[in-house]
């Protein structure tokens, strides 16, 4: 942040301001400057308000960027870069920095360093290992599976699309294509073309749960929402334990070490207590449009360990799982044989999730990819959804596939 | 002021532009007026966000009406492509003019030409028929596939677009345009660099107020406050879809029509449905109590 950008006057004042407002993380290109010199020649630098209000609509892209750019330019005004410049960027003045250069390295980066280089390993190196509770596995052998989680996690659940795609067994006929199929040939219709629907990615909503009760497999289950991550788009991903953190953008780094320090910079509540009902109402009323609105595939990874009031938590659920496709619970308990959902958690879940799945050894994890994947077609989810019995609470729900391992 | 515009003469500053919208009952504080004036001045598409039901859609029809411009909407949605948004060949009139010239009637055919091409609201906007400048509204862009938005990419920073069988049509002065989103996903950087941004909060009880009786001068004055400081209190409410400015506007309007002139709970009651669309809400609300909510509006005035 030095001056020696020589221009002065106008021009290098405001570069002076892009150069501030780069480094806070609003990202303000060299296009975006010129637009900003024509912007203020326009509305002319008397006036700060009305400055600062040609300026935002300029170089702001995005609601959250508004409030950064209010204080970077507040203190670009206050103190004009003839000054002496404060010895930095304009961190201290309290200016919040953006998601995207703030929270690097967080304190829970114990994972070891060879996890960097496991990405790439066979899904299983060990059979043995396959059926085995995460909850009882060393950390040498978490680590290996780590690799294996990586590799089998890419899950792309599709939806019909409203396009229509040419193909030779469409069931319906593209009239346009066919009429211009006839035009090649002098305007007889020889031969009518076929169009089928296309297939679009249908997005994936995964929320983890990171309280204390879940530490035996938070690690490697947030290994398996950064595989996750890295499939193809479309997927949102939040953690939470009292609060609720969106880390879709943390989960992106493509090395996991480096990514799971970032979710645990990110998400404060890391091993704390668990109000389920409270993170689902946070996410329904703050997120909802974004990350609802096109019927997702919802994922809810959580032991169902609930502190808050449980007909919160059914309500939230209930309206979780009419904006989702499908809603799936997934718990890390389930390889208990004794295990029967009678957490009051679990209890109020039951009646609005699509489907119970265990997610405590790799092999249900990959039951879960395909479940996932099959998702696109019409309900029952899986051979054994709740449908029946277990949406009404009588029975307990059977997990899809093999019984649970040991 | 840039010229074209039949009705922008006198738009030389932000605060004129303001006026203007003033003066067509669309009420705008200085950001967004500034916001207009440039995308007027630096002719380029503004987009607009904000929570639904805040004036998005508005601001472009009230823009359109103070230049005289006419307005050209394109409502999003997915699937959108090019021949809803930019243009089509008419097939069938293609056809009857081959069998015609199979008739031996005129001369050389030709097909592709403008005389064929259906004209949708993008190549409207860029080639008014009638030469006047219009005001494209492209409405709900984040509804439309992410390809589309690609694809607009082209005519938002150059103002031209290529017909294969015609060559470029560019625009001899660009639209204005205004974009509207209502997040319900992120829009791409690319397209968002080519814009002015806005976004557009809900307005607190004064501005509100004043809304409403610009928009609805049929309604009493103690009637538009109450209405107003009703649905300020509603917004502090743990909701899912809090109320909007239309929604108020619809309510205060439905309150005219039933011929109350006070707010009573009874008719709040009867009435709650014209502000909150989920019945989860409705039941929220009720729960609070509809008198206890009046009588807190009531103390904020």
């Amino acid at each position: 942040m030095r001056d020696a950008d020589g221009g002065g006057g106008l021009a290098g004042q405001l570069v002076v301001l892009a150069r501030r407002l780069r480094k806070a993380g609003i990202a303000v290109g060299p296009g975006d400057t010129l637009l900003g010199l024509r912007a203020a020649a326009a509305v002319g630098v008397g006036d700060p308000g009305r400055l600062a209000c040609a300026l935002r609509c300029c170089w702001c892209h995005a609601h959250a960027d508004l409030d950064l750019f209010d204080r970077v330019f507040a203190t670009w005004w206050g103190r004009p870069p003839s000054a002496p410049p404060a010895s930095g960027v304009p961190t201290d003045g309290g200016v919040r920095l953006h998601p995207a250069v703030g929270g690097e390295g967080g304190p829970r980066d114990d994972l070891p360093p060879r996890a960097r280089r496991e990405h790439r390993l066979e899904p299983s190196a060990d059979p043995g290992l396959r059926a085995v509770d995460f909850g009882h596995c060393s950390p040498a052998e978490l680590t290996e599976l780590a690799g294996a989680v990586a590799a089998l996690a890419t899950c792309a659940p599709e939806r019909p699309g409203r396009r229509r795609r040419r193909g030779p067994h469409g069931s319906r006929i593209d009239w346009p294509g066919s009429q211009r199929l006839a035009l090649r040939s002098g305007g007889e219709w020889l031969r009518l073309v076929r169009a089928r629907p296309s297939v679009r990615r249908r997005p994936l909503l995964v929320l983890c749960d990171t309280s204390g009760s879940m530490e035996r497999y938070t690690r490697i289950l947030l290994r398996f929402c950064h595989a996750l991550q890295q499939g193809p788009g479309g997927v949102e991903t939040f953690v939470f334990s009292t609060r609720l953190n969106r880390v879709t953008h943390q989960l992106r780094d493509r090395d996991p070490s480096r990514a799971l320090a970032a979710v645990g910079g990110a998400a404060p509540g890391w091993a704390g207590g668990t109000r389920i009902g409270d993170a689902l109402h946070e996410l329904l009323i703050r997120w909802g449009p974004r990350v609802l609105s096109h019927g997702p595939v919802t994922l809810v990874i959580s032991d169902g360990w609930e502190t808050g009031s449980p007909e919160r938590l059914a309500a939230a659920l209930q309206r979780l799982r009419r904006s989702s496709w499908r809603l799936v619970w997934c718990n890390p308990l389930m390889g208990d044989p004794d295990f029967a959902p009678v957490t009051q958690g679990m209890r109020a879940a039951l009646p609005h999730v699509d489907l119970l799945h265990p997610v405590h050894t790799l092999d249900s994890l990959e039951q879960l990819v395909g479940v996932v994947e099959r998702a696109r077609h019409r309900r029952p989810l899986a051979q054994a959804s709740l449908s029946g019995s277990a949406r009404s609470g009588r029975a307990g729900p059977e997990p899809v596939g093999p019984p649970p391992g040991r | 002021m840039a010229g074209g515009w039949p009705g922008a003469t006198e738009l030389g500053d932000p605060e004129a532009v303001r006026a203007a919208l003033l003066a067509v009952d669309y009420v705008a504080d200085l950001e967004l007026a500034t916001a207009c004036f440039l995308a007027l001045r630096l002719e380029r598409p503004l987009l607009v966000e904000g929570e639904a039901g805040v004036g998005k859609t508005e601001l472009a029809k009230a823009l359109a009406q103070c230049l005289a411009a006419p307005l050209i909407r394109l409502q999003c949605y997915e699937g959108i492509d090019v021949s809803q948004a930019l243009y089509e060949w008419n097939h069938p009139r293609q056809l009857l003019a081959i069998r015609q010239s199979e008739q031996g009637s005129a001369g050389p055919l030709d097909l592709y030409a403008p005389d064929y091409l259906i004209r949708r609201p993008l190549l409207l906007a860029l080639d008014p028929p009638d030469g006047r400048r219009p005001v494209l509204l492209i409405d709900e862009l984040d509804r439309a596939d992410d390809e589309f938005e690609a694809f607009l990419l082209e005519i938002l920073s150059d103002w031209q677009v290529t017909i294969p069988e015609l060559g470029a049509v560019r625009a001899a002065r660009p639209p204005l345009v205004v974009c509207t989103s209502n997040r319900t996903r992120e829009l791409h950087d690319a397209l968002k660099r080519r814009c002015l941004f806005h976004w557009i909060e809900l307005p607190n009880l004064e501005t509100e107020l004043r809304i409403v009786q610009r928009r609805l001068p049929g309604v009493a004055a103690a009637l538009a406050q109450a209405a107003t400081a009703f649905v300020q209190e509603l917004r502090g409410q743990d909701l899912y879809k809090t109320p909007g400015v239309a929604e108020t506007l619809d309510w205060a309007a439905a309150l005219v029509v039933l011929g109350s002139d006070g707010l009573d709970p009874a008719t709040v009651d009867a009435t709650l449905g014209s502000l909150l669309k989920y019945q989860e809400d409705l039941a929220t609300v009720r729960a609070t109590g509809v008198a206890e909510l009046l009588a807190r509006s009531r103390a904020r005035r």
